[in-house]
């Protein structure tokens, strides 16, 4: 049974969330913070601004004119947008191992990850900017945790179906009787480590259970909604399949019903589809080169 | 000189979600992504060894018809007919054709809320059976991901669920 103190030494033990993600993203949601200063914090890195000005000059954009700088590329896609793909550059290498424990490929994990960011983003009212931008955040965050559980799931994920199976009960369950801590908690922990947004930290914790949330119901709702989508579609699942509980107050709150969720379906299909080559442009480890060459 | 034991790989054809593949190669191997709450519906005909794969999500193309018009193959109603018809095309009879299906897993609901795998299997059977088509064998339900793998020369259907060595 794991311990809050093992936790705490497994995160510690990962590469530390580089600065520049948690400046951005306190940057995107001051209101006061300028362009300029956004710029400033990325021209500083020159593998960031290259992979950036490669995004957006990428068929997923379908711009009609070449854009040479980080000035220009704010204009184009917007500081939101920016923010995210620069946050998924960055986590992507979080992502790319296997998650062995899990059942899960190499690659599965972000793709699960970045189908929910766009899922999530999908199910923000179109007004609503800041919303949009932090679903999509909060999406492609969500199952972090299992990136430090995995190692200790191990030859536990057995015993943990069989619970499942046997008493009808959610994966998260079964996993934090097994284990001493659900996913969901130890991605809570995480983000609070890394500094993230409270609304953030909230989105990762009660993803499973957004009845339990207080503060943000709404982005909780839409999280919740978009990785039961992902998982139905079975993006990125794995030995844990689809053993997760679908909470109809989450629906209440994002005023949808069946039909409206099939109808975003085929959006979020069309965008996930589409996004294919983005996932490819911001991996990590020489994928993007070779597919650039 | 023909080598003797020549080896011939089986081609493998994977088909994505939302996607339909038909092949008249008598020993090609039609595989898919993992299968959740969507549905595969897997034909063969052993004669003119034409096989067919669909890979739909939904139930009803009434749910986006301009998105059903670019891409039968994301819904039952429109994707069946779309596999059939491209199988009639490469020789496929109707008369010989097998076919079965696999996938429809549910996520818990204890509300009936949001049951899409059994939304996708209901309307797979419905529509099958509106065309006086009778199904060999379906795989469905359940909480696990599964992994299809469909071998046109003997129209054997191998399923896999996620995590798990054997083959059903």
């Amino acid at each position: 049974m794991l311990l809050l103190k093992d936790l705490v030494r497994k995160v510690k033990d990962l590469p530390p969330l580089p600065d520049i993600v948690v400046k951005l993203l306190q940057a995107s949601r001051d209101p006061d913070a300028s362009v300029r200063e956004m710029v400033e914090l990325i021209k500083h890195d020159p593998a960031l601004t290259t992979k950036v000005l490669r995004l957006c000059n990428s068929s997923y954009y379908g711009l009609p004119r070449k854009i040479n700088s980080i000035q220009e590329a704010l204009v184009y896609i917007g500081t939101d947008t920016l923010v995210n793909f620069i946050l998924a550059g960055c986590l992507a290498a979080f992502y790319q191992q296997s998650q062995d424990g899990y059942g899960l490929e190499s690659g599965d994990l972000w793709r699960h990850s970045v189908g929910c960011a766009i899922a999530a983003q999908l199910l923000s009212p179109a007004d609503d900017d800041a919303l949009k931008s932090e679903a999509f955040t909060a999406g492609l965050l969500h199952d972090v945790g299992k990136i430090i559980l995995s190692s200790f799931v191990g030859d536990k994920m057995q015993e943990i179906m069989d619970i499942v199976k046997d008493e009808d009960i959610p994966f998260e369950k079964a996993e934090r009787r097994i284990l001493g801590f659900s996913h969901t908690e130890a991605g809570a922990q995480m983000a609070k480590m890394w500094n993230l947004p409270e609304p953030l930290i909230e989105a990762i914790s009660l993803h499973q259970t957004p009845q339990a949330a207080v503060n943000h119901k709404r982005l909780v709702a839409q999280v919740h909604v978009a990785n039961i989508l992902c998982i139905s579609f079975g993006i990125g699942i794995g030995t844990d399949g689809l053993a997760y509980s679908f909470d109809p107050s989450a629906m209440e709150e994002l005023e949808l019903n069946s039909d409206d969720l099939y109808a975003i379906s085929v959006k979020v299909h069309d965008q996930f589809s589409r996004a294919e080559d983005m996932i490819g442009l911001i991996a990590p480890t020489g994928h993007a080169d070779a597919k650039a060459a | 000189m023909t080598p003797v034991n020549e080896f011939k790989a089986e081609p493998v054809i994977l088909v994505g979600m939302a996607e339909l593949s038909v092949t008249n190669h008598p020993n090609s191997c039609l595989t898919t992504s993992l299968l959740g709450a969507g549905i595969v519906v897997a034909v063969h005909d052993p004669e003119s060894h034409v096989g067919g794969l669909l890979h739909f999500m939904l139930p009803r193309w009434s749910i986006d018809k301009e998105s059903a018009l670019d891409n039968p193959a994301l819904f039952a109603d429109s994707g069946i007919p779309a596999l059939y018809k491209r199988c009639y095309k490469m020789g496929a009879e109707k008369e010989r054709m097998k076919c079965y299906l696999i996938g429809g897993a549910n996520v818990m609901d204890r509300t009936g809320g949001f049951n899409l795998g059994a939304d996708n299997l209901n309307a797979a059977t419905d529509i099958l059976s509106k065309n006086g088509v009778s199904v060999e064998k379906t795989w469905s339900g359940g909480i696990e991901g599964r992994v299809i793998k469909f071998h046109t020369d003997a129209g054997r259907v191998d399923v896999q669920i996620r995590g798990q060595q054997e083959v059903e």
